[in-house]
């Protein structure tokens, strides 16, 4: 047991912390410094309020309320809240403290909070002191997401045979090193798996989910992920979590296993010159209030005390990108940032416990433009067929040759990777834009390499100097040779999902155990509804004296509408070998609950098919948690408990609709959040129907089909989830 | 070679503490003015406390007459010039003096390693060689920084209240040399025989005194100095302990408001909330499981020791256990908890129990008490 302490930042050697790099700030920005309540507070959180107030939440526990001028207290008693939110709808302020998403909420509107609500507490804690909880930040639909941090001491490492300086980290308790969802009260959904020390959370205006992660053990420098539900992204102690590994699976496997399954990050941050701690990302909305930036990520640094930029580009499906150094000098290390409604960006500012350039324990500061004097910094930078195409704020002057340099990381479970194979490139066909903003240049160019495109000395037309001269892209994958064709339909995005609608790419649920049939029956309760022959309006679907009735023509509807509601039925697919009938066709069929919302009936034994079109999945939404689908021939079990969505009176959607099931006795889906219906988006309806669906393929059954109405699924929904042991 | 554990007598040294009349006149002042924010026993309150080791803005006998005399920017501490003459502000300086206790005046100067290289530690070698560093201690404890290698000397004062047998208490770790008034008294180096360590005993008046602190720290993630001024009847001053990065100490207590605090207690489930009574009972009770865990009267939350570094410590409760308190509080099968609040001097607790709505009632009771009620 090792009694080092671990650094989340990258190992600070004297000679760093003085070396050169100089302070810089853009010409037409400035920092403001605002001056903190007394008490030597330490700011781990900053949000905006749209009235104008500053809410930051505090290390030692408080929340703190900036208005006019005057700081006031508003919460106090919480433990470690690394992050605050302010929720407009619910007037109240969500906080990440270490053992609980919390809620703030000032009942009688004096200022002051009254109740302390628990939001979710379902991740668990050991109470070693590194299991930081970041967070949250929130998307489009009010839903809001936190990171969990691993242990610094504990007993479950993965050194993978190597132990370098700084140590492992641990797994000590549930769901640590993962991202996680949480949609409503008591609900904590898993996200994806594979974090170290995940400080930085946020959500982009497109609704798509990233964390930052700290150099360390398993990770070569620090990062930005692109997270995508169900994605592993490197670090191996949280797998066991996932119901396809174990401990001691985990612990039989090597670092070339992990890297097979694991997701890149899509910028790598080179230490020094870009962070070694980043913290959360922030988006500029301001349209234009913050100089010519807009729609770019900014990012803070705890140890160089920086504000830096970032943007993306998706290149074959994924997303990868840039990162430039914007604002260095801040007073003390940026880790939480907040654009407020003029256009400014605030930083919540910490430089306790790890070292922090700025020097000071803790500060705010905003940096804000003047609203007229452009800047000449690199703005972004593409990938191209040969090279890059880099863009300036402002007109070049004389043409400079970039100077190019690649290098790629090493995987494994030692702190960080130095650069490896770093080499200057040739440059070559450096072509300058008619508006003199943009050059391209060719440049061999490698898949998994980090790129540096430094511009030395490079001047205005004014002969002024460029601020930062040198833009990092992480070239994941080069360009495909010929751009996909457009799909008939365009891609839809799942909310903070990372993946799209019916998204081929999207890995398939794992394959587990079902639960043995006799332990699957349920006998109909008190209240049911049995829906034997006479419930059905389509005559083609006929029962048999066994009372299976198989698909028929035509879609099958009850005539009888329902609600929220509880249904047990059971399906059995015709074995085929033709192999004509595989994927979508093998089986294929649905029930529509309330005529509109697809889970998903079709042969996933020993059949490929994508992810969310899996046996059971809200369909095009939400894969099922796990494929437990028996084979061809044997009788399976669907146990339903959904509840209607609800609208308001103009028609918009007030409450989405809920699904939780188990499939064969495992439970694929934990009061799921649907989008949509399965062919359009929600439109105001009352109860429908239950409807089974016809599909073209292999022919599939059904058979002891109850319904029981009008159940309160809310009150119903934790009795349901212990109907089978969870597995 | 064995010293022989003579007691060293050593006269008290008048220092700028005055004769008791002004000692009295500053208390006279004390009580009409400074307990209103410091507290009628210098416990604090709006006001820092002014008995405990902790001085921000220094605590020589000119660095408090100078807060009491021109105050300190940026708080509710007037320049008391505007009210009082130069001797009353003496006379209250003797007073605030007069009362404390321990190792204070600490200054702690860093030097290069090399200049001390075969040499025995003491006084004449400081004289020769220019420090690296000169750094006043508001804590009043010795802390080194992570990855010193080098020596420091901190020179220090005793303020000592009661007379008797004193000694410094080192933990054998580097080499350390303690010079009292002059003379040494304590010599420990971990690479020579214990046999030649040095640990006078000394015999001490009331009175303040002089005293500085040679330790040869080599480069290490944790500190290794550890040491204690012992004396009379269980007396001990810390000589060590770490910094506060700039941070007020935090101590919590519940006003006539009760109050709800999450802070990691050693040895308590991680979701444990302390309910703080306005009698001074802290209650800790465990959401997850409807348990009432320990309770404390005369109690309060010494948070100070989790806010500095990464937060690596817990927190500390100050108090008088109340035994037998440990019980369950909620009787179900599943428990969820909700939400909590205060409502005056009580704390609320709401929870589901097997579905049903419950809240969980935590009153002060007495002095030393405290009793639970569910609806």
């Amino acid at each position: 047991m090792k009694a080092l302490l671990f650094s989340i930042a990258s190992l600070v050697l004297a000679s760093s912390l003085t070396a050169q790099i100089p302070n810089h700030i853009p010409k037409g920005y400035k920092l403001e410094t605002v001056t903190l309540p007394r008490g030597a507070v330490t700011i781990l959180g900053i949000c905006h309020k749209p009235d104008g107030t500053v809410a930051a939440a505090s290390w030692e526990g408080d929340v703190w309320e900036y208005k006019n001028g005057n700081w006031s207290l508003f919460a106090t008693g919480l433990m470690e809240p690394n992050g605050i939110y302010y929720d407009q709808e619910e007037d109240a302020y969500y906080v990440a403290q270490k053992p609980e998403l919390t809620r703030l909420v000032d009942i009688n509107k004096d200022g002051v909070c009254d109740r302390y609500e628990c939001v979710t507490d379902e991740f668990g804690a050991s109470g070693e002191y590194h299991e930081y909880h970041y967070g949250p930040v929130a998307d489009s639909l009010g839903r809001k997401y936190g990171s969990l941090n691993l242990g610094a001491r504990g007993e479950f490492i993965v050194p993978d045979g190597k132990e370098g300086v700084a140590g492992n980290m641990s797994y000590n308790a549930p769901w640590r090193g993962w991202v996680y969802r949480s949609d409503r009260d008591g609900h904590f959904q898993p996200l994806a798996s594979g974090l170290r020390s995940p400080c930085g959370i946020g959500v982009s205006p497109k609704d798509e989910l990233f964390i930052t992660d700290n150099q360390g053990d398993w990770v070569a420098d620090s990062c930005l992920y692109h997270i995508r539900e169900g994605n592993f992204y490197g670090h191996p102690a949280s797998l066991p979590a996932r119901p396809d590994f174990t401990k001691e699976k985990v612990l039989s496997m090597k670092a070339e296993d992990f890297n097979k399954i694991r997701t890149l990050p899509a910028i790598w941050f080179p230490r020094e010159v870009i962070c070694n701690s980043p913290g959360s990302p922030v988006w500029d909305t301001s349209d234009g209030k913050f100089g010519p930036f807009a729609g770019q990520m900014f990012i803070g640094d705890q140890t160089q005390s920086n504000y830096f930029r970032c943007g993306l580009e998706e290149v074959d499906g994924d997303l990868q990108g840039w990162c430039v150094d914007f604002i260095r000098g801040t007073s003390s290390g940026t880790v939480k940032m907040s654009f407020d409604r003029e256009g400014r960006l605030w930083s919540a500012q910490v430089g306790r416990g790890w070292l922090s350039k700025g020097g000071k324990r803790s500060a705010l500061q905003y940096a804000e433009w003047d609203g007229e004097t452009q800047p000449f910094e690199i703005h972004n930078a593409s990938l191209t067929q040969t090279g890059f195409q880099v863009s300036f704020t402002e007109r070049i002057g004389k043409k400079i040759t970039p100077k190019v340099s690649s290098w790629h990381y090493k995987y494994h479970s030692i702190y960080g990777s130095p650069k490896v194979d770093e080499k200057a490139l040739p440059v070559t066909n450096y072509q300058l834009s008619p508006d003199r903003k943009s050059v391209t240049f060719d440049v061999p160019l490698t898949a998994g390499k980090v790129y540096a495109l430094n511009f030395p000395e490079q001047k205005n037309t004014d002969g002024e100097l460029i601020g930062q001269s040198t833009i990092y892209y992480t070239l994941n994958k080069t360009l495909p040779a010929k751009k996909a064709k457009a799909g008939r339909k365009s891609p839809i995005l799942l909310t903070g999902s990372g993946w799209l609608r019916n998204d081929k790419k999207r890995p398939v649920p794992p394959v587990v155990e079902p639960l043995p049939a006799d332990q699957c029956q349920a006998t109909p309760p008190a209240g049911a509804t049995v829906l034997d022959a006479s419930q059905w309006s389509n005559p083609e679907w006929k029962f048999d004296t066994d009372g299976v009735m198989p698909r028929s023509k035509g879609n099958n509807s009850t005539l009888e509408s329902y609600g929220s509601a509880r249904i047990h039925l059971e399906f059995r697919f015709d074995p085929s070998d033709d192999p004509e009938w595989t994927g979508q066709l093998y089986g294929n069929s649905g029930v529509f609950l309330m005529s509109g919302y697809e889970m998903q009936v079709v042969n996933t034994y020993q059949n490929t098919t994508f992810a969310d079109g899996h046996c059971g999945a809200i369909y095009g939404q939400h894969p099922p948690r796990v494929n437990a689908c028996r084979k061809p021939g044997e009788w399976q079990f669907y146990d339903i408990l959904y509840k209607a969505p609800e609208f308001n009176e103009d028609g918009s959607l007030k409450e989405p609709m809920r699904v939780s099931a188990f499939h064969n006795g495992v439970l694929i889906h934990n009061d799921a959040w649907v989008y949509a219906e399965v062919a359009r988006v929600y439109q105001k309806h009352g109860k429908r129907p239950l409807m089974i669906q016809d599909h073209k393929g292999t022919s599939v059954s059904f058979r002891n089909l109850w319904i029981v109405p009008d159940v309160d699924y809310d009150k119903e929904l934790s009795d349901f989830l212990k109907t089978y042991p969870i597995n | 070679m064995k010293r022989h554990l003579t007691p060293i007598l050593l006269a008290t040294l008048a220092t700028a503490s005055a004769a008791p009349p002004s000692i009295e006149r500053g208390q006279a002042l004390y009580q009409q003015i400074c307990m209103t924010c410091h507290g009628p026993h210098m416990e604090g309150g709006i006001g820092p406390a002014l008995a405990d080791p902790f001085w921000k803005h220094g605590d020589s006998p000119e660095a408090i007459n100078r807060a009491i005399t021109k105050g300190i920017e940026g708080t509710e501490m007037m320049a008391f010039e505007a009210i009082y003459p130069a001797e009353d502000r003496q006379a209250l300086t003797d007073y605030i003096l007069s009362k404390q206790e321990g190792v204070r005046e600490l200054v702690r100067f860093v030097y290069p390693t090399s200049h001390f290289k075969g040499k025995r530690l003491a006084p004449e070698l400081f004289k020769t060689i220019e420090s690296t560093s000169s750094t006043p201690l508001p804590e009043n404890v010795l802390y080194v920084k992570r990855n010193l290698e080098g020596v420091v000397r901190v020179t220090a004062k005793a303020y000592i209240q009661k007379p008797g047998s004193y000694r410094f208490d080192i933990r054998r770790v580097g080499r350390t040399a303690v010079y009292f008034e002059g003379k040494e008294v304590h010599y420990s180096d971990e690479k020579s025989p214990k046999t030649e360590d040095i640990n006078e005993k000394i015999d001490l008046e009331a009175g303040t005194y002089s005293f500085e602190i040679f330790h040869e720290e080599k480069r290490a993630h944790s500190y290794k100095f550890y040491g204690n001024l012992v004396g009379p009847a269980g007396t001990r001053f810390a000589l060590s302990g770490r910094s506060l990065q700039g941070s007020n100490p935090r101590v919590i207590v519940a006003g006539p408001q009760a109050k709800i605090e999450r802070k990691w207690i050693k040895d308590m489930p991680p979701r444990a909330i302390l309910c703080l009574l306005p009698n001074k009972v802290i209650v800790a009770y465990n959401t997850v499981d409807g348990t009432i865990l320990d309770a404390w009267h005369s109690a309060e939350i010494n948070q100070t020791p989790s806010i500095t570094d990464r937060s690596q410590q817990p927190s500390q409760i100050n108090g008088k256990q109340i035994a037998d308190s440990a019980r369950p509080a909620l009787e179900g099968t599943t428990i969820e908890f909700i939400a909590y609040e205060t409502e005056q001097g009580n704390a609320l607790i709401h929870s589901t129990v097997d579905g049903k709505p419950t809240t969980l009632c935590i009153a002060p009771e007495g002095e030393q008490s405290f009793t639970i009620s569910t609806k």
